[in-house]
């Protein structure tokens, strides 16, 4: 099996308050105006790629994504179960009340053309995404992968916890495809 | 190196194992009947696939579904305790969500989600199926999440991450599912793929599992080949987060990369469509064979099983790959049941409708798109 280089690239933690004028600040999406906290931070992570220089926009459309997280999308699952409760069905709340979601504001917004998984689970869905990344270089269905895991914890006024926007990205690619003088950290795969 | 299929389980209006599946695909029979509102309020009213269950009580109704269907796969395959080390990939788009729904009714403004309510956690159940939820990947890529859990397997078969894989894909119908379709203003009066009716597709709900293997796995255990997953393939159409790209370009690099991927020489036989019977959808669909297959596009006999058991969301891509090796298997292309007059601009496109269609074919290829404008496109050919 080949090696496979792990590059850690984006990581951000921000009070959720905070997201918001980052987002705007930083990606600006006008045509997305409304999209739910997970896809903005996504979409933040992403751009964070290009505006640090891992990958410029031709190299970032050819990227596959897999990033996984625990509890997708939760902002639009309430607001839509909260409307159908009171008799109101909104499309839009509705439509990004998936986990997938926040991907493909990514796909739509970069113009991405590899492959996009969203793997979803407990906290060790990271590992998952790990292998599922080395596995798409393995299988020449990507030359690179980002990979990462992102969370939305909403603010909780009776438990007190302030809402946290987090998200970690790396990029994997094969050794051959690196420098040699690359900044990587090789592993060997089983 | 090649992946077979040694187990399948189905679980669908359409059928409760995969022998009643395949007798109301040979039959035309469809599940969706009409539903005025019932005692669990789901549907309130209207069309629907809906799928009576073994749950209890204490049980969740989408983990009676796939106990259901990996009781029946893993039984036909002769892994029932042998599963050990097995890699499970599971597509669903909102798992547990009815769960999570009845739960949030007491407390509608808690936020704090505690992982044991959410809609995907469905680790507590695989001990009983001898599966470890650490070997559990759990996709969820909107319509194509158990299509693309195929594809992945496929993968890790290939690559030696393992030489068993149980692929699965549950989707359970909820208030909010249904309402949620009916908000986007999606669903049809009857489920009529590529008619020129078509007005919206008609929800389903159930499940279905697959146990993939090496070939010589397979042999070395000498268990039966039903079928061969031969190719795999996805596409963005990076356009619109609900609408399908109408030129079908999304779609159509799924389909090439699959057909590379097989190795595939001439185009399938048999193009199992994901054919919702929405206009958008169809459409697309279609657009993206024609780019394909251009002038071979009369070659392919195409037809949506949806019009038989009701769009099945997570779980359409794995039942409609057993539905594709059925059909391979038994020498016959399902119908699109309420397929009476094909749209005048797909006339070049052959369209199995009025009773299946009897014929002996070597390949299918299953195709599924969804929400986010992924596609998907698996390749499935004799053993």
């Amino acid at each position: 099996m080949p090696l496979i280089a792990m590059r850690p690239v984006v990581r951000i933690d921000l009070a959720l308050a905070e997201l918001e004028i980052a987002y705007n600040e930083q990606v600006g999406w006008a045509d997305a105006c409304r999209i739910n906290a997970d896809a903005r931070l996504v979409l933040l992570g992403v751009q964070g790629l290009l505006r640090d220089g891992h990958l410029d926009a031709e190299a970032l459309r050819d990227t596959a994504f897999v990033l996984g997280c625990e509890n997708p999308s939760m902002s639009s699952y309430r607001e839509f179960d909260t409307g159908m409760r009171a008799g109101r069905r909104t499309a839009l709340a509705y439509s990004h009340a998936l986990p997938s979601i926040p991907l493909a504001s990514a796909a739509l917004r970069y113009q991405l053309r590899g492959h996009t998984y969203t793997l979803v689970g407990g906290p060790d869905v990271g590992l998952r995404v790990l292998a599922l990344g080395r596995q798409m270089l393995a299988s020449r269905r990507a030359r690179q992968v980002v990979v990462g895991c992102w969370c939305v914890h909403a603010e909780n006024v009776s438990t007190r916890h302030s809402g946290r926007a987090r998200i970690q990205l790396a990029l994997l690619q094969h050794v051959a495809a690196t420098a040699s003088s690359n900044p990587y950290h090789p592993w060997s795969s089983p | 190196m090649r992946v077979v299929v040694t187990g399948m389980g189905a679980l669908s209006s359409a059928g409760s194992s995969v022998a009643e599946l395949d007798r109301a695909l040979r039959e035309s029979r469809s599940g969706i009947k009409l539903f005025g509102p019932n005692e669990d309020g789901y549907p309130p009213h209207g069309l629907a696939g809906r799928v009576v269950t073994r749950a209890s009580a204490s049980t969740l109704r989408g983990q009676a579904m796939l106990d259901q269907v990996f009781d029946e796969a893993i039984a036909q395959a002769g892994l029932a305790g042998r599963l050990a080390g097995a890699r499970l990939y599971l597509g669903t788009i909102h798992g547990h969500l009815d769960n999570w729904s009845a739960a949030r009714a007491d407390q509608p403004h808690d936020t704090s989600d505690n992982f044991a309510a959410l809609p995907w956690n469905f680790a507590a159940q695989l001990g009983e199926h001898g599966l470890r939820s650490s070997d559990a990947t759990l996709i969820s890529t909107a319509c194509t999440a158990s299509a693309a859990a195929i594809g992945l397997a496929l993968d890790a078969l290939r690559t030696g991450s393992t030489s068993v894989a149980v692929v699965a894909g549950v989707e359970v119908m909820s208030l909010f599912l249904y309402d949620g379709f009916v908000a986007l203003r999606a669903l049809g009066k009857q489920c009529r793929p590529f008619d020129v009716r078509h007005d919206g597709l008609v929800l389903g709900e159930g499940a279905a599992a697959l146990i993939l293997e090496t070939e010589s796995h397979a042999r070395l255990r000498n268990a039966q080949a039903l079928a061969e997953i031969a190719g795999y393939g996805f596409g963005l159409d990076s356009l619109s987060l609900t609408a399908p790209d109408p030129s079908g370009t999304g779609a159509a690099v799924a389909i090439r990369e699959a057909l590379v991927d097989a190795r595939l020489a001439t185009p399938p036989r048999y193009v199992n469509a994901h054919g919702t019977g929405t206009k958008h959808n169809d459409n697309m669909e279609c657009a993206a064979l024609r780019r394909v297959f251009g002038t071979e596009i009369g070659q392919l006999a195409v037809s949506s099983t949806k019009s038989l058991m009701g769009h099945l969301c997570g779980a359409a891509g794995a039942t409609e790959v057993i539905c594709s090796i059925l059909a391979l298997r038994g020498g016959y292309m399902p119908s699109t049941f309420g397929l009476d007059t094909p749209e005048v601009r797909w006339d070049d496109i052959d369209f199995v409708r009025g009773g299946p269609r009897e014929e002996r074919f070597d390949s299918v290829l299953s195709l599924n798109s969804g929400f986010g404008g992924t596609n998907s496109a698996v390749l499935v050919q004799r053993a």
